[in-house]
């Protein structure tokens, strides 16, 4: 059974409230269904430019790994991407992505893996029987195996002389230490050292079934057209029930952790993160703007405080990602190695105030507000912003909406900007003081090799 | 002497313009990225790329100010940076409560020969985010205070552009080709140059550079037309009217050095090869960009078989610096230290196989094909998409290649792409950097 609804804004956040709204005097631009087989399509025109963005959200992640099979989702992932498809060999197939001009990439974390692909709009029904192929008809080639093993060891190698990244996945490893979050993407070589194809195809199969996967496909075409290329393409995958996956909510941090460790850099980096809400937690639209009033933008809060008199930091950046069993978020700052002790204590005592903290005019007696900044009110611009922003893309886009479809259990009322508009100051309170304010938290500290700093 | 055409025919011609089928009018028009921007002219002498988008209601505007690296006077390296960045440092309490309620917010990238400033803004916003921000770029203050503040800033900068193997690869190449000045010039400065300037270099530096006749403007927004272009001519109308500084002739090229190499205590080795592609202009820009994305843009480039048989690496680029006075291909790739050996000796052969064999039609074709489309998808939001026809504009190129360039890509033969290929890419032009482990130490560690 196939509906339609209209939707004209971005399906990614609106999904909800279209389904309010059946059926209107124009033609649908936007279409949500699911296919037999269990496989959820949402399609969208959008006609600025003649290019399609299609992306495959399947829900296979590091959350479904064990000891035994660390780092086997993304190991997967790599061998659909760059192994043979139908009946071309790697290569082979590789080369003719390119003659259509198709870029195509994937991507592992914790709780999904996506394929993710951009095209010419003339090339849009080729392209989205090649990311099926990739997906659902490759094969595993144990001369692919070995050889995507040295290379996601040298993705290894890479990320770890990168502080950025490193502090991030450090400080993701701790704060879910004993949860399945706790796993490094990547695994820890040992059980990728030991894979087989017998093993990955065991681990993986079974979850790569229609019904564990979203399909958004979001560009220049006309909407019959393409429903009838993805019925005709994806409508013969076979149906079948994936093994159910429970993974506990994260709860609560018990106990703060502190870590430093030695790079070749100038520059020392402090990373702190916090559990946060996570992806279906009512808290989510509020934290993502305290995020963003501390931590982006202009003239974020915790610039001031950091760079304020004291000049403690360089570069401050705070970051939040909501997961479906738990969220993470993080504050990056640059600064010097004598400044860490210092910097730490700053955060320790403003963070232990936000959550009393006046984020709008609102929360000021009206003669006071002409001194007041909004930051309540900047972070929605931003946030708007942002949104405008984001949708200029197809494949960010189509990426969103996939894995909006499978992380979402949330029915919402309304659009995510009415819903942004809706958070008041209150709200930002609350959730600083259920996250942030006295919270437990870990600290990494990245700093240059002894004797090598300038 | 030619004929002039009848005036009726034409009137009718005119007339019937409506009604051609639109297959004809796109024919003659070769702008493909969005709507076709109408350019005009500012009274002040700015030249102003105006392009609607109504797919969301947020603006983008970028400055451009042809000044960069390459500007720098001889030993102040730094100084278009920090002139470019005095411009951005908010004076008054009150704008930057402007900025931030409403969401707004800029920044800053220099390049070789211009310096651009991105400014964010929500369109409703965007009449009081202009005015706070070309008030300030057109009358920064210039104070002892705010530039020592800049240098400190500064400073931390050419930490993190040394911190990051790609940019300091970037940094070092320039350098061995350029030496200290023109696009060797330090962006951020070292202590001598950041001593050397003061207020009045850069007082001199923004009278040169920051005159309306030496910046391109371009603004992407759902606004109409007739909102915006008022709005645009009283804001960035306040830039003084100015025509473009001389040139400073570049120094002379220094012959570079047979191997470069940077330690540093990394798991990795960067291991790159950089050649210094022609000046600057239209065909060269075209072949060039063709040759970056051919070579090492995304999957399935001609660098992938060092990934796919060699297992070399994970990731492989090429990236091309569009200097005006001579183009930078870098080719480069990061692997576990102790095969940087092999890694280098691997992508040498390669980039000789390429210069000596060329590229056959299906190459050419494909390469075309996948060039095309990365440029729609890289121009895709509007950010980007202004931020490349003001590059475009300030080259000198004209804005408008950025909306025809497929049908320009097009028109590249097979005998012009070998030929150019042969040209610059034969083996002895190829320079070799590595920034790694010493191979004695990272063969030592891997055992």
């Amino acid at each position: 059974m196939i509906s339609h609804w209209r939707m004209g804004l971005p399906v990614c956040f609106l999904l909800p409230m279209a389904l309010l709204f059946p059926a209107a005097a124009e033609p649908p631009t936007s279409a949500y269904f699911t296919l037999d087989n269990g496989l959820q399509v949402l399609l969208q025109e959008k006609h600025d430019l003649p290019l399609t963005g299609m992306a495959l959200a399947i829900d296979l992640g590091t959350k479904d790994e064990s000891e035994a099979t660390s780092g086997y989702a993304h190991l997967f992932e790599h061998m659909l991407l760059f192994g043979s498809g139908g009946s071309m060999d790697s290569e082979a197939r590789l080369a003719e992505l390119r003659r259509h001009g198709v870029a195509h990439n994937a991507h592992t974390d914790h709780d999904l893996m996506t394929f993710e692909l951009s095209c010419p709009a003339a090339e849009s029904a080729w392209a989205l029987e090649q990311m099926r192929q990739t997906v659902f008809s490759g094969q595993l080639d144990p001369r692919l195996l070995e050889s995507e093993k040295r290379v996601i060891n040298e993705e290894i190698l890479q990320l770890r002389d990168d502080p950025a990244f490193l502090g991030r996945l450090l400080v993701m490893e701790q704060l879910f230490a004993g949860h399945p979050y706790g796993r490094p993407v990547y695994g820890d070589g040992r059980a990728i050292a030991g894979a087989t194809v017998e093993g990955l195809r065991a681990f993986c199969a079974p979850r790569l079934v229609p019904g564990n996967c979203a399909l958004s496909v979001i560009g220049d075409f006309t909407l019959a057209a393409m429903e009838e290329h993805v019925r005709r393409s994806w409508g013969g995958l076979a149906k079948a029930a994936a093994p159910a996956v429970v993974v506990p909510l994260a709860g609560r941090l018990e106990k703060s952790g502190e870590q430093q460790i030695s790079l070749d850099i100038q520059e020392s980096h402090l990373f702190i993160g916090w559990r946060a809400p996570d992806f279906n937690d009512e808290q989510r639209l509020a934290f993502s703007l305290l995020t963003h009033i501390l931590g982006s933008g202009l003239n974020p809060l915790l610039n001031s405080v950091m760079r304020g008199n004291r000049q403690l930091a360089d570069r401050v950046n705070m970051s939040y990602m909501p997961l479906r069993s738990g969220g993470m978020a993080v504050l990056h700052v640059t600064l010097k190695e004598k400044d860490i002790r210092a910097a730490k204590g700053e955060v320790a005592s403003f963070m232990g105030r936000v959550s009393s903290f006046n984020f709008s005019k609102e929360d000021v007696l009206p003669r006071d507000r002409m001194h007041v900044l909004d930051f309540l009110g900047s972070a929605k611009n931003q946030m708007e912003y942002g949104n405008g922003s984001f949708r200029e893309s197809t494949l960010n886009l189509s990426v969103a909406c996939s894995r909006y479809l499978l992380l979402n259990r949330t029915p919402v009322q309304g659009s995510y900007l009415e819903n942004v508009d809706k958070v008041s100051s209150s709200d930002l309170r609350r959730a600083a003081g259920k996250f942030l304010s006295g919270r437990k938290w870990v600290v990494l500290a990245i700093t240059p090799l002894p004797g090598k700093a300038p | 002497m030619k004929p002039r055409p009848p005036v009726l025919l034409v009137l009718l011609l005119l007339a019937l313009r409506p009604a051609l089928p639109a297959a004809i009018a796109d024919a003659a028009s070769a702008w493909r990225l969005g709507a076709e921007p109408r350019a005009f002219t500012l009274d002040n002498g700015m030249t102003v790329i105006l392009q609607q988008d109504a797919s969301a209601p947020i603006t983008v505007a970028q400055l451009l100010v042809r000044g960069g690296d390459n500007d720098d006077p001889p030993g102040c390296g730094g100084l278009a940076y920090l002139t470019a960045r005095l411009g951005l440092e908010i004076t008054e309490q009150a704008g930057l409560q402007q900025l931030m309620d409403f969401g707004s917010s800029f920044s800053l990238a220099v390049m070789g020969d211009y310096s651009l400033v991105t400014i964010r803004s929500l369109s409703r916003h965007l009449d009081t985010t202009l005015d706070v921000l070309a008030g300030m770029m057109s009358e920064p203050l210039i104070s002892d205070l705010r530039v020592g503040a800049l240098k400190d800033l500064m400073r931390h900068l050419q930490k993190m552009e040394v911190d990051d193997p790609d940019t300091l690869m970037v940094k070092t190449l320039a350098a061995t080709y350029f030496g200290a000045n023109g696009y060797g010039a330090a962006r951020y400065g070292d202590e001598a140059s950041l001593a050397r300037i003061g207020r009045k270099e850069i007082q001199s530096f923004f009278r040169g550079h920051y005159v309306a006749g030496n910046m391109v403007a371009v603004v992407i927004s759902d606004l109409d037309e007739e909102t915006i272009k008022p709005l645009i001519a009283r804001r960035l109308g306040k830039f003084p009217a100015g025509g473009r500084p001389l040139s400073r002739p570049l120094p002379p090229r220094r012959p570079p050095p047979a191997v470069l190499a940077i330690e540093r205590q990394t798991a990795q080795t960067l291991v790159s090869l950089s050649v210094l592609l022609p000046e600057l202009d239209g065909d060269n820009f075209l072949l060039a960009a063709l040759l970056e994305s051919w070579l090492g843009k995304g999957i399935g480039s001609r660098l992938w078989p060092l990934r796919s048989r060699g297992s070399l690496a994970y990731g492989l680029h090429a990236e091309l610096q569009p200097n005006r006075d001579a183009m930078l291909l870098n080719v480069y790739l990061k692997t576990e230290a102790r095969r940087s050996a092999e890694a280098q000796a691997e992508l040498e052969r390669l980039l000789a196989a390429i210069g000596r064999d060329g590229c056959d039609a299906a190459g050419l074709e494909s390469a075309k094909a996948y060039a095309k489309a990365d440029f729609w998808r890289e121009n895709e939001g509007r950010e980007r998409r202004a931020a490349t026809m003001a590059f475009l504009e300030g080259a000198g190129l004209s804005w408008r290649l950025a909306g025809e360039f497929a049908e320009r890509l097009d028109k590249i033969g097979l005998e012009e792409f070998n030929v150019f290929l042969r040209a610059w890419l034969a083996p002895e032009r190829w320079v070799p950097l590595q920034i790694g482990p010493p191979v004695e130490q990272a063969n030592l560690s891997n055992k």
